[in-house]
């Protein structure tokens, strides 16, 4: 009994003296910040988890691929499995949708190491990248949020120029998690290209056709500069940076580098894909079992494997685009569809050919540089630059050199040769829009005006409703 | 049953002194009910304080002083007596039954205490109510029968989870399922396997259990204080007597039945609607026809996916029990095994239980008792509960009638690629196997010491510990799985949860009056459980599906998580004169899981009654037996969060290149701490006419505050939301019980048990002055509640939806947006219960059981494949055949337009009103008729008695809801795509005792 008696009093007196250490747990698959990043390789980590949000299927993964091109006229739905059919027809908020915590959440990564890794242990060398490519990725990032919810700068209807909220220090606590409202394009635009000059200055290069594609290099922050500067319509700079990053990587204003038209269609089950500047690279451990026939880029464009969904094909209109002899039109094989009428055709840009689906996403390829310049020299007014750039690509796609053009004619060549390049890439809806142009439609469906309030993503309605601060896009109801 | 247990308290109720004139009384106390003695009756001489107590047997031996020649006998739950001695020196006293059921124990594992004493709200459900039920669950068994306590099931699976919610739902992100405790073990509910719902409780045989206590305020569970928050439900499993060894057989058969199934239409009705709506959306009718088939033609065949698929089922319940004891030792073994077969093809539950209870008392002072159990479970489970393509729930309506199921060699045919990814649900649901197999124990082991005869010391410690093993196999044989060759997915999932207490009891009485009893005592719980996982994929034959048979080690995984709880309690009551009654209860607690700064919070709760029945100015009121009043108020905890939710985490994030990636998972809050209930309650007990009527009411209020609350961050920090204390939610309610016995004429006796409980749900605060959080929580609404597009019909013009405009005007509008969102209703039912009546003539009973709940909005996900008025890819219900075809039309179904997205209108399955409808229903739940064999015959074969019955389950509801099942919408959530709908049963069985 007096045992019992004794127990009792000291438990109590456990329970009562040293009630914190009773009570004493540890979250054993997970580390508090300030373990976790102690040092360099714990940032390293973290920087990883944002290049994964990258090939998201709400990011590169798919959307940011497939829906351009299908809400403006390059792929049409051959199959109703419900996805995408209210983009094909630009029905009211049918859109793009970024702003969540996924995309963020990658962004948060970004900001945390830009401001902890400096205060750190660690490799100097490897320092210097992983904040390079933080700086990088959270450019990235900002951008496509910007593409999606605002007008160029310059381009603004109406004046209407708030873009996304921008933060650029961590959150890591409540306080720092307050409601901010939309900045400006311009404000955000500068970011990014402030972002992409310091990746710029510390990123070590990588060579084309090397795993160093797989990160973010010295070559593609110019290069990806080199794009932003074209839709800020700063088109010296734009010209310069393509030309910076060629520099980079060694290709040659003839075209020597990209691939030769007797291998591009290849490169596409190429990995890297020899013209890849950044490709993200998918590993079958990222995707559940059923991610690849669910979501992966090719089960929703082709049908070489079974139960593949395969619901989109090129249009008319974007088939009519290719010239003959474009060994680019080869990247579309004729085949069938049940329940699609004719001849479709599926794409030979995402075969899968790493197996049951799986492949990696080029996000920025060489022969983009070569029509950046292209484009940016037109808008300066050299058009033999222009048709130089344009020349040096074709020569190598299988095609002639076009001579001569001028004006208009020069521009629409130049939107055609990125129309027919980037098909199924996820540019088409952006180049329509950063030149204020309309968005031109497949088959029956109506053109949406550029002056269109369908050309800008509606905000998330529970964002709106949480923070007074956000305004949505005009328009909306 | 239960006077073993009460020995050891009553022992040190009395003091017996022996005067030296005296002389000496002997004799043995009996119960009338099993003529069996009763132990631990109280024996006193009147007017003095001079008492003992029966023995084991209830014998008893007494020194009665000269002058004393009354004897008075009392024992808990039987009625007193008071014997004159005259000149006999044996007294045998045969005890009657107090015909109140309220003095009834309630069992509250630091101690017990009688119903009578309770000032809290308490209610119970006795074991025999629900004996023999095939259900695999306790929790389903409460369901209708307790006032204020509302069960729903999520799923129909067999054996699987249920939602439990006592007086409403008061945490907006904590949960807000109840503390259950079997026999003191405290342990978790919830899902066991990811293959199929498997429910926590399972593990307990329903037949093991003697009774339901289901402690409803503050008062009764203020003791539980952290975790009391949701209500308290206690289990108590049966006990041996001593004397005779009792042996029960229990056999049981029967079916299982699918309730009403959507009717989907055949191949040709499908394929008209289709061209249609190609024709509408301007596509060519040849597309339709060679997708759907041309309904022109007469030779169209047609396949029954969802005959296919569902079946009806057998169920199998076998039950054995032993029980017995003697002076020192009691015990009850049981055994059982139980199979049910669901509705669905492959879905089944199979379950084997063991139990062993014991109870050993080495000396008159020290007492040792034991509750081992052990229990098996299997559940081959459906794929549920989501749009899934592979859940036959989802698939089995929407499969195309045009195509076949099977090749003409009988092998699985191939499903079109550009319909639920083309998967074959029939050969999904019979290939892909689910399995998930749990052992698990429920066992404790509890000393007690009486120190005194009026202080008694516990020690406890219970045990919840589950092993549980997955298997998902998707063979090659499934097109969608045949790239890779097949996967197989192994799962180990182990809990070990452990509490254990230390308590004194006391329990005095001065001066005949006054009676003091309390606790106070030491509570430790901690439970930690990890997660194996591995996959494989590439199995050189779809018959091999362990991984050492797979070419590729696909993917793997463990975690572990754990929680620790520490508190220490204390509970005084008061009683005077069986008229007042006072109770004080104090309780402080710490938990793991909140912030290092505010890990401790205190929950206390005081309450009092008065029985004015016991008064003088009602003693001559010939028809109240008994009236009570009481009144109590208290604050109980809620800590039922995430493990480490109070914590800063950065966890694992995947890989990139091979390396491994981390990410700030979770913001922390250092200061979270515990959610706070407080309730108020207000009742009565009355009990009129000699015990005819006995009825209940409670009027309560619970408001719960410094919600652990998810409250919402802006995304773009890159975080979704925080836990946070804040907000605040009422729910209040009447809760009513009343138990009649309404016509009793000679063999024939008719009763009826009815209970109703009315609530009503409002959130009163957020935080920083917020009004509203969205369209999900606004303040002044109930928690749970529709907020979306009113739908208006369908425009005879066009034929396109209607949706009201939002402006106020009842103007309509195409396009649906934020304007034209706004509350449509709750999602919570404004009251519940149950109605059972019994009728008895001679050995034959009838019970018919009703259970309802009303008031709430449902939603039925289900229809929006199967009512799109033919803008999707899979089949259709029948009422879609009534579609609009021309300007004029009025229908009710719009106009069938492909993909539904027609210009200038929202899409057709934008959600709105139209997939809303009444989710109240009255279902005739039970009909049980059984036949006891009178027991000269049972005798004569050889049994103390032998019963016979039949019942049915779900035998018929009475509802608007526009889906199969209105009981597994759920109480809160907002998908109901493809729930499993429960089954009706048939099954007949008898009972033997020998």
């Amino acid at each position: 009994m007096k045992n019992y008696i004794k127990i009792f009093a000291l438990s109590s007196a456990l329970a009562l003296g040293s009630c914190d250490g009773l009570l004493d747990t540890e979250p054993r698959q997970s580390l508090t910040p300030e373990t976790a990043f102690a040092d360099v390789e714990g940032y390293e980590s973290l920087v990883f988890a944002a290049y994964g949000a990258v090939r998201g299927f709400n990011n590169y993964g798919q959307q940011l691929m497939i829906a351009p091109d299908i809400m403006a006229d390059n792929l049409r739905i051959i199959a109703n499995t419900g996805r995408y059919i209210g983009q094909e027809a630009n029905a009211d908020r049918a859109h793009m949708g970024l702003w969540g915590t996924g995309h963020y959440g990658a962004i948060n990564e970004a900001n945390i190491i830009l401001a902890g890794i400096d205060d750190v242990e660690g490799d100097d060398n490897l320092r210097s990248r992983v904040k390079g490519e933080a700086y990088f990725l959270r450019a990235m990032l900002y951008f496509d949020l910007a593409k999606i919810y605002g007008y160029e700068p310059g381009k603004e209807v109406n004046g209407w120029d708030k873009t996304v909220v921008l933060r650029t220090t961590p959150t890591l606590g409540f306080s720092d998690a307050d409601f901010r409202e939309r900045v400006s394009n311009r404000e955000l635009y500068d970011q990014i290209e402030s972002d992409l000059n310091a990746a710029i200055g510390l990123l070590p290069t990588a060579a084309l056709g090397s795993s160093g594609v797989y990160r973010a290099s010295k070559g593609s922050a110019e290069a990806l500069l080199a794009r932003v500067y074209l839709y800020d319509s700063k088109y010296t700079e734009a010209a310069s940076m393509a030309t910076q990053a060629m520099a980079t990587y060694g290709l040659g204003n003839d075209g020597t580098g990209l691939m030769d038209a007797a291998t591009y269609v290849e490169g596409f089950s190429t990995y890297p894909n020899p013209e890849s500047l950044f490709e993200i690279e998918i590993r079958s451990v990222d995707w559940s079992t059923v991610d690849g026939v669910n979501n992966s880029m090719c089960t929703l464009t082709a049908n070489v494997f079974n139960s593949a969904q395969f619901i989109v094909t090129a249009s008319d209109e974007l088939l009519a685009s290719y010239e003959e002899g474009d060994v680019r039109l080869d990247t579309w094989t004729e085949t069938t569809r049940s329940g699609a009428s004719g001849t479709v055709y599926r794409s030979n840009k995402w075969l899968g050919t790493k197996g049951d689906f799986l492949e990696n996403l080029p996000i920025i390829r060489a022969s983009e540089m070569y029509l950046i310049r292209a484009e940016a020299r037109y808008r300066s007014g050299d058009a033999t630059g222009a048709i130089a750039d344009i020349n040096a690509l074709r020569s190598k796609r299988g095609l002639d050199p076009v001579a001569g053009l001028t004006g208009d004619a020069l521009f629409a060549q130049i939107m055609n040769e990125r129309r027919v390049e980037f098909a199924v890439e996820g540019h088409r809806w952006f180049d329509l829009k950063r030149n204020g142009m309309d968005i031109t439609k497949h088959g029956s469906f109506e053109t949406v005006p550029y002056s269109d309030y369908r050309l800008l993503a509606p905000l998330p309605a529970d964002q709106l409703q949480l923070n007074e601060l956000l305004q949505d896009n005009p328009g909306y109801n | 049953m239960r006077k073993v247990l009460l020995l050891g308290l009553m022992l040190f109720l009395v003091n017996a002194i022996a005067f030296a004139q005296s002389r000496v009384i002997t004799g043995t106390v009996t119960s009338t009910e099993d003529n069996l003695g009763v132990p631990g009756a109280t024996v006193l001489v009147k007017g003095t304080t001079i008492g003992t107590a029966t023995d084991l047997d209830g014998k008893y031996s007494i020194t009665v002083p000269s002058g004393s020649d009354v004897l008075v006998f009392t024992f808990v739950g039987l009625a007193p007596q008071e014997i004159t001695i005259g000149n006999r020196t044996t007294i045998d006293v045969a005890m009657e039954p107090d015909v109140q059921s309220l003095s009834e124990f309630v069992i509250t594992s630091y101690g017990d205490q009688s119903k009578r004493e309770i000032t809290g709200a308490i209610s119970s459900v006795k074991g025999e109510v629900f004996e023999n039920l095939p259900v695999q669950s306790f929790d389903r068994a409460m369901q209708g029968r307790i006032a204020g306590v509302q069960v729903t099931s999520t799923s129909g699976q067999p054996g699987g989870t249920l939602n439990v919610r006592i007086r409403g739902v008061g945490s907006i992100n904590a949960g807000n399922e109840p503390l259950y405790i079997v026999d003191g073990v405290q342990i978790s509910s919830g899902g066991l396997s990811g293959q199929g719902t498997q429910n926590a409780l399972g593990s307990i045989n329903p037949n093991d259990i003697e009774s339901i206590e289901v402690l409803k305020d503050a008062a009764a569970a203020a003791i539980y204080g952290a975790q009391a928050a949701n209500g308290v439900v206690l289990i108590t499993t049966k006990r041996g007597n001593k004397g005779k060894t009792n042996v029960t057989l229990t056999v049981q058969e029967g079916i299982v039945q699918p309730l009403n199934l959507y009717d989907v239409m055949d191949a040709s009705q499908l394929a008209g609607i289709k061209r249609d709506a190609y024709i509408n959306a301007g596509l060519n009718p040849a597309n339709a026809a060679a997708t759907y088939g041309d309904p022109e033609n007469p030779n169209l065949e047609s396949y029954d996916w969802v005959d296919a698929l569902y079946r009806d089922g057998r169920l199998s319940v076998y039950d054995l029990a032993v029980s017995g004891g003697d002076e020192r030792t009691t015990f009850f073994l049981s055994g059982s095994y139980t199979k049910q077969e669901g509705q669905i093809v492959m879905s089944d539950y199979s379950r084997a239980t063991g139990r062993l209870n014991i109870t050993h008392r080495p000396s008159k002072k020290f007492t040792v008792s034991a509750n081992l159990s052990l229990a098996y479970q299997n559940t081959n489970g459906s794929i549920a509960n989501g749009n899934f393509v592979n859940s036959p729930f989802v698939a089995g309506f929407s499969a195309r009638p045009n195509v076949p199921i099977y090749n003409e060699d009988g092998s699985f045919a191939r499903y079109p690629s550009n319909h639920l990814f083309g998967y074959n649900i029939v050969q999904g649901v019979f290939e892909e196997l689910r399995s998930g197999k749990t052992v698990q124990t429920v066992s404790n082991l509890q000393l007690n010491y009486q120190i005194t005869p009026w202080l008694s010391w516990t020690s406890y410690f219970g045990l919840d510990f589950s092993d549980n093993a997955d298997i998902n196999n998707r063979p090659s044989t499934i097109p969608v799985f045949s790239s890779y060759g097949g996967a197989s997915t192994f799962t180990a999932r182990r809990t070990n949860n452990f509490n254990t207490n230390h308590n004194f009891n006391f329990n005095k009485k001065f001066n005949d009056v006054h009676t003091v009893t309390g606790v106070l005592g030491f509570e430790y719980k901690a439970e930690q459980s990890d997660v194996q996982r591995a996959t494989g994929r590439g199995f050189p034959n779809p018959t091999l599906i362990y991984l050492n048979n797979a070419a590729t080690p696909f993917a793997i995984g463990s975690s572990f998580t754990e929680f620790k709880r520490a508190g220490v309690f204390g509970n005084v009551k008061y009683d005077y004169d069986d008229r007042y009654t006072a109770d004080i209860t104090i309780r402080r607690d710490g938990h793991s899981r909140f912030g290092e700064e505010n890990k401790w919070g205190t929950f206390y709760a005081a309450s009092a009654g008065w029985r004015l029945s016991s008064e003088a100015f009602l003693q001559d009121v010939y028809w109240l037996d008994n009236l009570r009043v009481r009144a109590s108020y208290g604050v109980t905890g809620n800590s039922n969060i995430a493990n480490f939710a109070s914590r800063s985490l950065v966890g694992s994030a995947g890989q990139y290149l091979g390396g491994g990636a981390l990410t700030l998972s979770q913001l922390g809050n250092n200061l979270l701490t515990w959610e706070e209930s407080e309730t108020i309650n207000i009742g009565a007990d009355a009990t009129f006419f000699n015990g005819r009527i006995i009825t209940t009411v409670d009027f309560w209020r619970k408001d719960s505050k410094a919600l652990l609350f998810n409250t919402p961050l802006p995304t773009d920090s890159g975080f979704g939301s925080i836990t946070r204390n804040t907000g605040k939610v009422r729910n209040q309610g009447i809760d009513l019980d009343i138990q009649t016995v309404n016509v009793v004429a000679g063999k024939f006796q008719w009763s009826t048990g009815f209970n109703i409980t009315f609530l009503e749900n409002e959130l009163l605060e957020l935080y920083d002055g917020l009004d509203r959080i969205g369209n999900s929580l606004i303040v002044g609404r109930p928690i749970d509640f529709w907020y979306t597009n009113e739908y208006l019909g369908v425009n005879p013009a066009n034929g396109n939806a209607m949706y009201d405009d939002g402006t106020g005007t009842g103007n309509f509008t195409y396009i649906t947006g934020q304007n034209t969102l706004d509350y449509r209703g709750s999602g919570l039912p404004s009251s519940y219960g149950g109605l059972s009546n019994n009728f008895s003539y001679g050995p034959v009973s009838l019970e018919i059981f009703f259970q309802g709940q009303f008031g709430n909005l449902a939603s039925n996900s289900d229809i929006q494949n199967l009512q799109n008025w033919g803008a999707g890819t899979g089949n259709l219900d029948v009422s879609q055949l009534n579609y609009w075809k021309q300007p004029g039309d009025i229908t009710t179904v719009g106009k069938p337009f492909e993909g539904g997205q027609e210009a200038g209108t929202t899409n057709v399955s934008a959600f709105s009103t139209r997939f809303l409808s009444d989710g109240g229903y009255v279902r005739l739940k039970q009909v049980t008729l059984s036949y006891t064999l009178p027991s000269a015959a049972a005798s004569k074969i050889g049994m103390s008695s032998a019963n016979f019955f039949v019942q049915g389950l779900n035998l018929a509801t009475f509802t608007k809801f526009n889906g199969i099942d209105p009981e597994v919408v759920g109480i809160r959530g907002n998908t109901t795509f493809g729930r499993y709908p429960n089954a009706r049963q048939f099954s007949a069985g008898l009972t033997l005792n020998f």
